[in-house]
């Protein structure tokens, strides 16, 4: 596997993972660059035959774990040493869709309501449109379990999109998961 | 009823916004890949765990990857808190494992280059410029390991100065291995500097007298021992060196080679079986019999006796049966002699004179009739003086028959006498006060133990001593209650003392808070006993056998052997931090390893 190989089966689905762990799109972008790298040039310690998705999966989601976690902890550093200003921050949320469009913008909000699992897959394999055999590579589960989870994620962002479910449904379904 | 799900093509619009180009998208994954080339270049610990470079930063890399420019200025300042703790656990292993040999060995190479004009002599000067340098920088710290280490041994913390540096070397051990991984170390130098390491600690394990002052059951020269022979194990790994060793230094030439794999072992083996003795040659039962009737000199005289009596008296107790004729022959010599009082006791108590012989004992007549002759009227039975003298007196009389009953009355009067005095007396000794309970037994009028039992116990506790140091093991029972408060050296145990005490408490039994376990310790076969090791193993074994006395538990030995279970770790993880390490390949930064090679999948 070369690395053009390696970026473009993996690139998709990390970059939706590490988004639903809650970096912002444009940070997760940069820390997946930065678990690609990492992944890359450490791929000698990784345990077991590296060319074997479902070992390789597991590999780099580590990688991708501990680079979010390092960024997180920059941010918080970040956070107690300097101040933006509202507008900054309004205009880094806004430049992301230059035509907002109502209904998508509803159901944005509604996958950021989802159980985490349920977020994680739906992220991952919607963003790229990637094959639920290479997510579930990635989340190191099987691709009935991947399957099982966009369902249930479809089915729920229906009904958060209708107003079906209410407060506390929502907090059972958190729970549950 | 159909169940109503969000579209696929919904959540691709919702999404799509946020997908990036695929060609911008690894282009910055290159780039990335490239910096981090460059910085590995300059440090082969970039992007390594926080402690693996705040360890770096203690282990000077030109040493341990034996290149002559350091290619990691790893600095300690930027890990965190733990981290860096850990890195100064490891501090000590670092100083004594690996910057201790490695100077050495590499002023020895230096030396070897010099000799043979060698152009690689750049090379090793500037490796030990860097033990140079790394010892001036951590000099205080390392003054303080070896200074701690030093006072830990010489006050008989041995537990603890051992287990710091198992601790020590085990957090070294994960730094060598993961330098491992990386290719970076030096079997050579490690397997070396854990030697050097080893040699150091069995110095000081062997010259401060390790465990003197703690119970152990087994000899703690077995520690030394250990040590030395983990230097052993490590030779081959020294004498065999790296295939590329001439990079960091000349191959050791074949002579020397040859030496040290020959002297050196031999030295140490010897040193090994010396003090491996009482393993190696335990006092078995058989071998105290063999020693009991191999008797026909007694060099040291009385004190050769008194040993001789202590084992002779076991061995004939366990019935097995041994052979007196030597020991009767060289007792027909003293009794055709001096007639020593204490040597005629011995033989006496042992049974080696009989009944026919005993009319050509000296001063017999005179002292049978000095111990019975009645008091004066209205004055109770006196003491008997010097009972270890006349001790022979008494045994021979009733072989010979020669006491009327009143005669003995008068004599148990006194014995009884005797022992009330001994045990009211700060100049007691246990061998007067066992004789005395003896003499009543040989009389046929046998001590009310529970008369005496209470008292006899407080005296024993009295003489027990704790008291080790200078090669004198704690535990024992002291000869005198009464020692010279100015002498400026406490009363330590002695053997005989304790081989008395153990033959009392068979008879008015163990004291309550006496832990056995001292005395055990006392008695353990020890590489520096040496003909005194029959009676440290029969009275060792007449302890064991005492009515009511448990053997320590499987446990117990495991908590006192903790020191050498200590030193054996220790040498078992400098084995592995040997193995675990690569042979010499020296970090050359300016070789370029491309990162962004293509592997085929």
């Amino acid at each position: 596997m070369d690395l053009t190989t390696f970026v473009n089966a993996y690139r998709g689905p990390l970059i939706g993972l590490i988004a639903s762990w809650g970096a912002p799109w444009g940070d997760a972008v940069e820390i997946a660059q930065d678990s690609f790298s990492e992944a890359w040039l450490n791929r000698e310690a990784c345990r077991g035959d590296w060319n074997d998705p479902e070992v390789f999966g597991r590999w780099l989601r580590g990688v991708a774990l501990n680079q979010y976690r390092n960024w997180a902890r920059s941010r918080r550093r970040r956070a107690r040493t300097m101040t933006l200003a509202p507008a900054v921050l309004e205009q880094a949320v806004s430049a992301v869709d230059p035509e907002p469009d109502q209904q998508l913008d509803a159901l944005r909000q509604a996958i950021g309501r989802l159980p985490v699992k349920q977020r994680e897959v739906v992220l991952m394999h919607y963003l790229e449109e990637t094959s639920v055999k290479e997510v579930a590579a990635l989340l190191s589960v099987s691709a009935k379990t991947v399957e099982g989870r966009l369902y249930q994620a479809r089915r729920n962002l229906r009904r958060l999109l209708d107003g079906e479910l209410s407060v506390a449904q929502i907090g059972r379904m958190l729970l549950c998961l | 009823m159909p169940v109503n799900l969000v579209s696929d093509d919904e959540l691709r619009a919702a999404l799509r916004p946020y997908r990036v180009d695929p060609a911008t998208f690894e282009v910055g994954v290159r780039t990335r890949l490239e910096a981090a080339q460059r910085l590995r270049a300059d440090d082969p610990l970039a992007g390594r765990s926080p402690f693996l470079r705040s360890a770096a930063a203690f282990l000077p890399l030109a040493i341990l990857a034996g290149c002559k420019a350091s290619p990691a200025e790893s600095k300690l300042a930027p890990a965190a808190g733990g981290y860096k703790l850990l890195s100064y656990l490891a501090f000590p292993a670092i100083s004594l494992f690996v910057l201790l040999g490695a100077t050495i060995f590499s002023v020895v190479k230096i030396r070897g280059i010099r000799e043979r004009n060698d152009s690689e002599l750049a090379d090793q000067q500037a490796i030990n410029e860097v033990a140079r340098q790394w010892w001036s920088r951590h000099k205080w710290g390392a003054a303080g390991v070896f200074a701690a280490t030093l006072t830990l041994a010489a006050n008989g913390a041995t537990w603890l100065l051992f287990l710091s540096y198992v601790v020590s070397f085990g957090i070294l051990l994960y730094v060598l291995a993961a330098f491992a991984k990386l290719g970076m170390g030096n079997r050579e130098v490690v397997g070396s500097s854990c030697a050097m390491g080893l040699m150091f600690l069995g110095q000081i394990a062997g010259f401060s007298g390790i465990g003197e002052q703690e119970i152990h059951f087994l000899d703690q020269s077995l520690v030394v021992a250990v040590f030395y022979g983990g230097t052993l194990v490590l030779l081959p790994f020294i004498l065999v060196g790296s295939p590329v060793a001439n990079i960091s230094g000349q191959q050791m030439g074949t002579v020397r080679r040859w030496m040290l794999a020959v002297i050196y072992p031999i030295i140490v083996v010897s040193l090994m079986a010396r003090m491996m003795n009482p393993i190696l040659w335990p006092a078995t039962p058989s071998r105290i019999k063999h020693h009991v009737e191999s008797f026909d000199q007694a060099p040291h005289q009385l004190v050769s006796w008194q040993h001789w009596e202590i084992a002779a008296q076991w061995a004939i107790d366990s019935k097995l049966d041994p052979d007196l004729s030597n020991p009767r022959r060289l007792l027909a010599k003293e009794i055709s002699g001096g007639q020593n009082r204490f040597i005629l006791s011995s033989a006496l108590r042992v049974g080696l004179l009989p009944a026919d012989q005993l009319s050509q004992l000296k001063e017999y007549q005179q002292r049978r009739h000095s111990l019975v002759d009645a008091p004066p009227s209205g004055l109770k039975p006196q003491v008997i003086t010097s009972l270890n003298q006349m001790d022979w007196v008494i045994r021979a009389a009733v072989l010979r028959q020669d006491f009327s009953p009143q005669e003995r009355d008068l004599l148990e009067q006194r014995l009884h006498a005797t022992l009330e005095y001994l045990l009211e007396t700060s100049y007691v000794t246990l061998d007067e006060l066992l004789r005395a309970t003896q003499l009543l037994e040989v009389l046929d009028r046998p001590v009310n133990r529970d008369q005496y039992r209470e008292r006899v116990q407080n005296l024993l506790r009295k003489f027990h001593t704790k008291n080790g140091g200078g090669f004198q093991l704690a535990g024992g029972f002291k000869t005198y209650l009464i020692w010279p408060a100015g002498s400026g050296i406490a009363q330590t145990g002695s053997l005989e003392p304790t081989a008395y005490a153990v033959e009392l408490m068979e008879i008015y039994g163990v004291p309550d808070d006496l832990d056995l376990n001292w005395v055990r310790s006392f008695l353990k076969p020890t590489a520096l006993r040496f003909n005194d090791k029959w009676v440290a193993a029969a009275t060792l074994d007449r302890l064991n056998h005492l009515p009511g006395v448990m053997p320590p538990t499987w446990l117990e030995f495991l908590y006192y052997e903790r020191s050498l279970l200590a030193a054996a770790v220790l040498v078992g993880l400098c084995f592995y931090a040997t193995v675990c390490s690569p042979k010499l390949k020296p970090i050359a930064p300016e070789e370029d390893h491309d990162p962004l090679k293509t592997t085929s999948g």
